[in-house]
């Protein structure tokens, strides 16, 4: 009877390393962060939770933190976590944010928005690709637009979730080149990576989303990129020109930051724009940009708050020109 | 790099002192779940999802697939010494293998059964390694239209051939689609059935309802009915190997019951059980003079059955791995282990992530054989197990469940979610529902959905485009025909 015991304290102890890598912490320098949280208000293995997690290694690699947890929190735009975080009352705690969101409160019509959070520092920047199929007959960026000019409605094209950069950046295209945005036919997936599934099958005729999601079978010969949205090439993609090179005035980037919840005091506020600011100046993070093909989109405080103004002012504009809301 | 290649790098990665360690904690609490009555692999599996947050996903995936396999072999020990089946693939073994046990031959039962599995699970997982990259690259041509196809068939499968009730599997399967619909619309941003709780509206996760339905379900149904006796096990010898003449009536019981198992393990038609009944008929048939030994304890009718549902198993990952298919509960819930490391099962995964689906299949060799070693010589042990009391059990389990819901939701909105889905479950296993389809239509139902209305939204509203591929056109006639077919089958034997 002895023998039983082993094997019930098993999963109760899979249960308690469970609990044990949540909580450990160690001894920490003088002003840095103790147990700093940052939500990811999405799945993880997207562009967030990378950025999240790259903010987390840099973070605790310089000591300007201690005992950094990444957490998901999933939900449609991010609105979940945003929701979340306005009721929260802890003061080392970050939400993973970006453009994604400031479209996402609009499309989901969030009572809460990016008003109602402290806004710390924009991050990252990252192109998106305009890629089709490898075995489709478009060579560049201008005979696919014939294409798409001669048939809006039939032209599928695919990437992220509904209001996503990806969505909001065909809308854009089409309207610069002289389609009507509301004939756009766009076709979303749970994120751009599920996308290439639909290009492949032959059912869309061109995608648009991070160039990261799209690299790996724009090597394997699968999927062609015929545009970049960035200002310059991408350093993955270093033989595709940008928009702007193919005459289309328009330069697009998908940013992501972070912000801190409702209220917090000015010291607190400044304790965690300091540590991201010391961050941001470290070697370790320039190496990750580097390594992650992102650009440095770093800004910090009113700023930061106008710009996110900005972006939602241009998120409702593309937005309704989509139909998506009126 | 060829398949091989490939392969080989899986068993170097699936040979690392971290991904074997988990192999072998997956082969052991398999085994366990499935000699306990009432815990099978898949709510095992649910219990353990909260591990996604902190463990790789090799090492995870590694250690569910050990548990799938595990279940597999211990349930047929609980069959044969307690005629009660540790888990539902295993009901068949216990018509044979009880008698057998009863007769004195518990340890041949045992040991055909251990080795039957063993041989299986290696040419299933041969087989797998074989057809998973051509049914991959196959895959890629699949369009929406053929997805939503594929889906319908999955449903009509899993509703018309698990448990023993058709309309109590649709009834079941209709339950898990309403879950999956609950929460916000990812196309509309319409909320749906949230009922105005704030919680609802992110939907309902798959790890909640997945630890809800069965393990709460199934511990409150257990204390419900903790009034009986101490239950009576079959003492048997030491198992080490299997005589001659049981061998020579074994092999090829066990060569058929894996090409039953792995062909329809592998088709979205409802998984493990169903080929264990085909094998069972099988041997049967096949008895010729020895035809009146079944009832009284042929080794045939243990040793085709348990073979049977081991290759179902390697089966089952086929589509599970290269359409993102779950064609059983299991698969299932290993399925939401890969969408919560952001890891999307499909065509693509053999292109993006080769080291982890060769590092899992390497792992399933590794896994058959451990399950050998564990299972042969170690039976007796095992059998100890039965004796632990209830209560502790059920207890544990259901701290684990509360556990994992709140990890996974971060809430204590999460915790009133699972109490709920619990007594759902508890009324579900109570009405003798089966819950599998429950689960299966919960996560499949919005791969339905979204596959419709993208095919829909391509088509521009023309439904004509769901049957306009030949393999959508296929789909559709095989799922009219798992309707029909039962139905007309059961009209005849009755006219008989």
């Amino acid at each position: 009877m002895t023998r039983r015991r082993p094997f019930l304290v098993a999963p109760l102890l899979l249960a308690a390393s469970l609990i044990a890598g949540c909580t450990s912490s160690s001894a920490s320098g003088d002003d840095s962060i103790d147990g700093l949280r940052i939500m990811v208000p999405a799945k993880p293995g997207g562009g967030w939770h990378q950025t999240a997690q790259a903010l987390q290694d840099v973070l605790q690699r310089e000591k300007l933190a201690t005992g950094v947890q990444v957490f998901n929190l999933e939900g449609p735009g991010g609105v979940a976590g945003l929701n979340k975080l306005v009721g929260e009352k802890d003061d080392e705690l970050l939400m993973q944010m970006g453009k994604v969101m400031v479209a996402g409160i609009i499309n989901n019509k969030s009572e809460k928005t990016l008003k109602d959070t402290t806004p710390i520092a924009r991050l990252t920047g990252e192109s998106l690709a305009l890629v089709v199929p490898a075995d489709t007959p478009f060579r560049n960026l201008e005979q696919f637009l014939t294409h798409w000019r001669g048939d809006p409605k039939g032209t599928v094209i695919t990437g992220g979730y509904v209001a996503d950069v990806d969505h909001i950046l065909a809308g854009l295209i089409a309207d610069r080149v002289g389609i009507d945005p509301a004939q756009l036919t766009y076709l979303p997936n749970a994120g751009g990576g599920e996308s290439v599934a639909r290009l492949l099958s032959g059912e869309a005729k061109a995608g648009i989303s991070g160039i990261t999601e799209y690299s790996e079978h724009i090597k394997a010969g699968k999927l062609r990129a015929i545009a970049v949205s960035g200002a310059h090439r991408s350093k993955l993609l270093p033989e595709v020109k940008t928009l702007t090179e193919q005459g289309m005035g328009l330069t697009y980037l998908n940013w992501r930051g972070v912000v801190a919840r409702p209220g917090l005091s000015e010291q607190a506020k400044q304790r965690l724009v300091n540590a991201v600011t010391k961050m941001h100046s470290s070697p370790a993070w320039k190496q990750t940009l580097k390594a992650k093909d992102w650009d440095d989109a770093f800004l910090v405080g009113p700023e930061f708050t106008s710009y996110i103004e900005t972006e939602d002012a241009a998120a409702r504009k593309v937005l309704r020109e989509i139909g998506l809301v009126n | 790099m060829g398949s091989l290649d490939l392969l080989l790098d899986g068993f170097a990665s699936a040979l690392s002192a971290q991904n074997l360690l988990f192999a072998f904690i997956g082969v052991l609490l398999g085994t366990l779940v499935g000699v306990l009555p009432g815990i099978g692999p898949a709510m095992t599996v649910a219990l353990l999802l909260p591990i996604t947050f902190t463990v790789p996903p090799a090492a995870a995936l590694i250690m569910f697939a050990g548990i799938y396999y595990g279940g597999m072999y211990g349930g047929s020990t609980t069959s044969i010494l307690l005629n009660t089946p540790g888990e539902s693939a295993s009901v068949v073994t216990a018509l044979e293998g009880n008698k057998m046990a009863k007769a004195g031959r518990g340890a041949q039962a045992l040991a055909t059964a251990a080795l039957g599995s063993f041989v299986a699970g290696t040419i299933g997982t041969l087989l797998l390694s074989l057809v998973a990259v051509p049914v991959a690259t196959w895959a890629t041509s699949l369009t929406s239209a053929d997805y939503f196809a594929l889906t319908a068939l999955a449903f009509c499968t899993v509703a018309a051939m698990l448990g023993n009730s058709p309309l109590r599997g649709v009834a079941s399967l209709a339950v898990g689609l309403y879950l999956g619909l609950i929460g916000i619309d990812k196309i509309t941003g319409q909320s749906r059935f949230a009922m105005g709780i704030d919680e609802l509206n992110r939907g309902i996760p798959v790890v909640i309802a997945a630890v809800g339905l069965f393990a709460v379900g199934e511990s409150i149904y257990v204390a419900s009915r903790l009034r009986h006796g101490p239950v009576n096990v079959i003492p048997v010898s030491r198992t080490w190997g299997l005589p001659k003449a049981d061998l020579k009536r074994s092999w090829k019981p066990w060569l058929r019951g894996t090409f039953i198992g792995f062909p329809i393990g592998a088709v979205p038609a409802g998984g493990a059980d169903v080929t264990t009944f085909l094998s069972y008929a099988t041997e049967k048939k096949l008895a010729g003079k020895r035809g009146n030994e079944f009832g009284k304890g042929a080794i045939e009718g243990v040793a085709g059955p348990e073979a049977a549902n081991n290759a179902a198993a390697a089966g089952v990952l086929v589509p599970l791995l290269t359409l993102g298919l779950p064609t059983s509960a299991t698969a299932a819930v290993m399925l939401a282990a890969f969408t919560s490391y952001g890891i999307q099962p499909g065509p693509l995964l053999f292109d993006t992530k080769p080291e982890l689906v060769w590092a899992l299949i390497a792992s399933l060799y590794l896994g058959n054989v451990l399950l050998l070693v564990l299972n042969l010589p170690l039976a007796g042990v095992w059998v100890k197990l039965l004796r632990i009391p209830r209560p502790y059990l059920y207890g544990g389990i259901l701290l684990c469940a509360s556990l994992g819901a709140f990890a996974s939701s971060q809430s204590v909105a999460g915790l009133l979610v699972l109490v709920v889905i619990g007594a759902l479950g508890f009324a579900m296993r109570r009405y003798g529902w089966p819950i599998a389809p429950a689960v299966l239509g919960l996560i499949l139902g919005p791969v339905a959905e979204e596959n419709l209305r993208k095919a829909l939204q391509i088509s521009q509203g023309d439904a004509g485009a769901l049957l306009s591929s030949t393999f959508s056109k296929i789909m559709f006639t095989l799922a009219l025909l798992a309707i029909f077919l039962p139905l007309i089958l059961r009209r005849r034997t009755r006219s008989d």
